[in-house]
């Protein structure tokens, strides 16, 4: 027994002064780490919110407006009202910028509506199998599983035929495709926290159904919530663009990314910018919110951090 | 630049050349011929060609909608009319060898002895009959004119006998869309099995139907017992590709080996390409934006007069089409017989347009909709051009873009307030479009209007030109002041080929012959 212990002190780690200065600096290398990439990210995400918002009034963008004399103009172009177009117009003579600001505009409020309807609807089912279980939970997650086996966007193309072209049956659609991964998300969360002490203490203590699912069991699901949120808005505006991309999207006079890319596929060989800034425009986006998920995921669950 | 687009479509190409040696699909273009001299002709077996055509097809029954052009050019590679029109638009025999007004109102016509169906079977009298039978029973665009036939008889294998309700000159022009098909598929009442034959029919054609799919495809082989000279095509694909870049893809990549209508914003793009040839041709196609006449707010006169002075047309056409296309001075296109100047046509003036709004008690404008179809590839920008004018004068109107069948659905069930599509005087005679389209009969677009109608009828009648000259000069003066429709332009047809196709024109009708067409090396 005695001679047992002298390896098992020096194996403890912690217990020697110079490794746990260094897990400390990891530790803090590994929060600062997180910190710049989350800051980034929402700093980038908030510029194209300030400009998706500000620009189109700045530059008084009328989407049904065309002004054909100054039809596919390069970037830098000085236009016939004397402004400069700096990434060129289109093939009808809108400004470039001020219509992908507009198209940053309806991509983001697709992304957070469909957010909006698909997160309420997902964590709704999953707080309940996840909280009930037996035969609730078995009926909403087949439902769940039938659609998961389902592509997504195939099954939001076949909608979008069906329902027609408009925002709101975009918004509609790709509800309908997104719901599915909240709640697998929160019904996981849910088996994990509904054995937990705190949740016992309140059932012990008379709580009810409802008190139990908003009390304890949601709060402790918002973290990987806030996670699949911001990995799915870029799932999402993505998905927009391809809607548009396709044709069962916005309807014409509706600037999206996609339908703006769509549009320049035509002048690809004589004017390159129309589908091309868009389209770096949209990665920007979406890869923006794709880091912003990730550090999310590490900032909240410590033990998954890379360093 | 232009240097290096070039230079990427050379590797397009000689990546494409590497794809086709290895896959031997076709081996066309090995050897170019040297420039300005035409190879000799390519084996039978390569004789092979894919045609890119502009316009869809909604179906395969040229019976349903016997005046869509993208039908028309496909099915007359198979099904073949009475009469033909020559370039002066004057009837040609083709099926029928001759025809005489007997009376003014009977019209005799002898059937082409020794014309067979593509399986053999005789082409007689009876067939001719069946098939006018179906065509009026149909009841589709070509009613208002061919509705005046009272009677149809066929006394004998190669007569048939036509009366009519009132004499009328035009009517062996107007047999020239009429497409002959079997008589024992073709009937009054239309049987499943009549249906089952327009679908995909057998005809006396130089070609013969071999496969078709909706919205993507037709193949013919050729008829080898074809009673006139053989096509020297062994095979022909009529491939639909919708996007501007995939038809210039498929043409630059030898995929296809002629499109038709390239847009004028590519035509420094398809010049560059190395072996092609761009060609412009005059055409009897024009567009124009319909209004519904009895849907408030468009019942009002002055209201779509109003709707017409807010466009620029001569800046829209010119920006969006250059000299590909031409503002109209009349209702129909002036290459046609008839469609003179109208001496009163509204003109650009939106302050004249929002006045008269105004007026006619809008004067915050309205919402209304357009409906036009998603396959002419590029209209969209065209309807943004045309909502924008329409917004300076305070009116709304909602774009609906629909693909072909759904817009014909909806474009025939009149489930619309406006509607803009390109559409064809084939027989070259203003009677054809006016008369058809603008007749209180035809009950197209919610528009009559009797006194017209009067004159129509009588410049029908009529025989001596400088007389239908005059009514029809009256004709367009009432339209113009009615304006039941904008003309927006009529359009030239151009056709980019590679340059081993010989024997490739487009006629004004843009129904292309494909029997003298052959590929060189």
């Amino acid at each position: 027994m005695t001679a047992a212990l002298p390896p098992m002190i020096t194996t403890t780690p912690i217990a020697t002064p110079t490794t746990a200065t260094q897990t400390m600096q990891r530790a803090r290398r590994a929060r600062r780490g997180v910190k710049i990439r989350i800051t980034v990210p929402i700093i980038i995400i908030g510029l194209y919110v300030i400009g998706a918002i500000t620009v189109p009034v700045i530059y008084g963008f009328d989407p049904l407006r065309t002004e054909l004399v100054d039809r596919l103009k390069p970037p830098g172009t000085t236009l016939s009202n004397g402004s400069i177009a700096f990434l060129g117009t289109d093939q009808i003579g809108q400004d470039l910028f001020a219509q992908m600001m507009m198209g940053a505009r309806v991509s983001l409020a697709v992304g957070a509506s469909t957010l909006i309807f698909a997160g309420l609807a997902g964590v709704t089912v999953g707080l309940l199998a996840g909280h009930f279980g037996g035969w609730m939970d078995t009926v909403l997650m087949r439902i769940a599983d039938v659609q998961l086996a389902f592509p997504a966007i195939l099954l939001a193309i076949l909608l979008a035929s069906v329902l027609g072209q408009g925002l709101t049956n975009i918004i509609i659609v790709l509800s309908i495709a997104n719901w599915v991964v909240f709640a697998r998300v929160t019904r996981s969360q849910v088996l994990a926290l509904k054995n937990r002490e705190f949740v016992e203490a309140g059932r012990a203590l008379g709580a009810g159904h409802f008190h139990l699912i908003v009390r304890t069991l949601l709060p402790g699901c918002v973290a990987p919530i806030l996670v699949v949120a911001t990995v799915e808005f870029g799932h999402v505006i993505l998905a927009e663009a391809a809607l548009s991309f396709l044709g069962v999207g916005v309807p014409i006079g509706v600037p999206s990314l996609g339908s703006t890319i769509q549009a320049g596929t035509a002048y690809l060989t004589s004017a390159w910018w129309i589908s091309t800034l868009p389209g770096i425009a949209l990665a920007g986006l979406v890869l923006a919110t794709g880091v912003l998920g990730d550090a999310l995921r590490d900032f909240y669950d410590p033990t998954l951090r890379g360093a | 630049m232009r240097s290096i687009r070039t230079r990427l479509m050379k590797a397009a190409a000689a990546a494409l050349m590497v794809g086709l040696a290895l896959t031997a699909c076709s081996g066309s273009s090995e050897t170019d011929p040297p420039e300005g001299e035409a190879g000799a002709a390519l084996p039978d077996d390569q004789q092979n060609l894919t045609f890119v055509p502009n316009y869809g097809w909604a179906g395969s029954d040229i019976s349903k909608a016997p005046l869509e052009i993208g039908m028309n050019i496909a099915l007359k590679q198979t099904l073949e009319p009475l009469v033909t029109l020559d370039n002066e638009a004057q009837p040609q025999p083709h099926l029928a060898e001759s025809w005489e007004w007997t009376t003014p109102t009977t019209l005799e016509i002898k059937i082409r002895e020794g014309v067979t169906f593509s399986d053999g079977t005789p082409l007689v009298s009876g067939d001719v009959k069946g098939t006018l039978e179906r065509y009026l029973a149909q009841k589709q665009a070509l009613h208002a004119v061919l509705s005046i036939i009272t009677g149809i008889e066929a006394p004998d294998d190669s007569t048939v006998i036509l009366t009519t309700s009132a004499p009328t000159g035009t009517l062996v022009g107007v047999l020239s869309l009429v497409l002959i098909g079997k008589g024992e598929f073709s009937h009054a009442e239309a049987t499943a099995e009549d249906d089952e034959y327009w679908a995909r029919p057998i005809g006396t054609g130089p070609f013969v139907i071999t496969d078709y799919v909706p919205n993507d495809l037709f193949k013919f082989e050729r008829n080898d017992s074809y009673w006139g000279e053989k096509a020297k095509l062994k095979t022909l694909t009529m491939k639909q590709i919708t996007d501007a870049n995939g038809k210039l893809t498929a043409l630059s990549n030898n995929q296809a080996q002629a499109v038709q209508n390239v847009s004028y914003d590519q035509f420094e793009t398809v010049e560059a390409i190395p072996d092609v040839t761009l060609e412009q041709f005059e055409s009897l196609s024009y567009y124009f934006v319909w209004f519904m006449n009895d849907r408030a707010p468009l019942d009002n006169p002055d209201v779509r007069r109003a709707m017409w002075m807010a466009l620029d047309l001569p800046t829209i056409v010119e920006s969006l089409y250059g000299e590909s296309r031409e503002v109209m001075d009349s209702f129909c296109p002036a290459a046609a017989f008839g469609c003179v100047p109208a001496e009163n046509m509204p003109t650009y003036d939106p302050e004249g347009a929002k006045k008269l709004l105004a007026d006619a008690g809008y004067p915050d404008g309205f919402t209304v909709d357009i409906i036009f179809s998603l396959a002419n590839a590029t209209d969209n920008a065209l309807a943004q051009a045309l909502i924008s004018g329409w917004k300076d004068i305070g009116v709304t109107v909602e774009p609906r873009g629909l693909d072909a069948a759904s817009w014909l659905a909806a474009f025939t069930g009149m489930d619309w307030y406006m509607d803009f599509q390109p559409n064809q005087t084939p027989t070259g005679d203003a009677d054809y479009t006016l008369n058809r389209l603008y007749s209180c009969a035809a009950a197209r677009l919610g528009y009559c209007n009797p006194e017209l109608d009067a004159l129509m009828t009588q410049a029908q009648q009529e025989s001596d030109p400088e007389v239908r000259l005059d009514l029809y000069q009256q004709v367009v003066n009432i339209m113009a002041e009615d304006t039941p429709a904008i003309p927006l332009f009529s359009t030239k047809v151009n056709v980019a080929y590679r340059d081993n196709v010989q024997g490739l024109t487009v006629p004004p009708t843009e129904f292309i012959n494909f029997s003298t067409v052959y590929l060189t090396e």
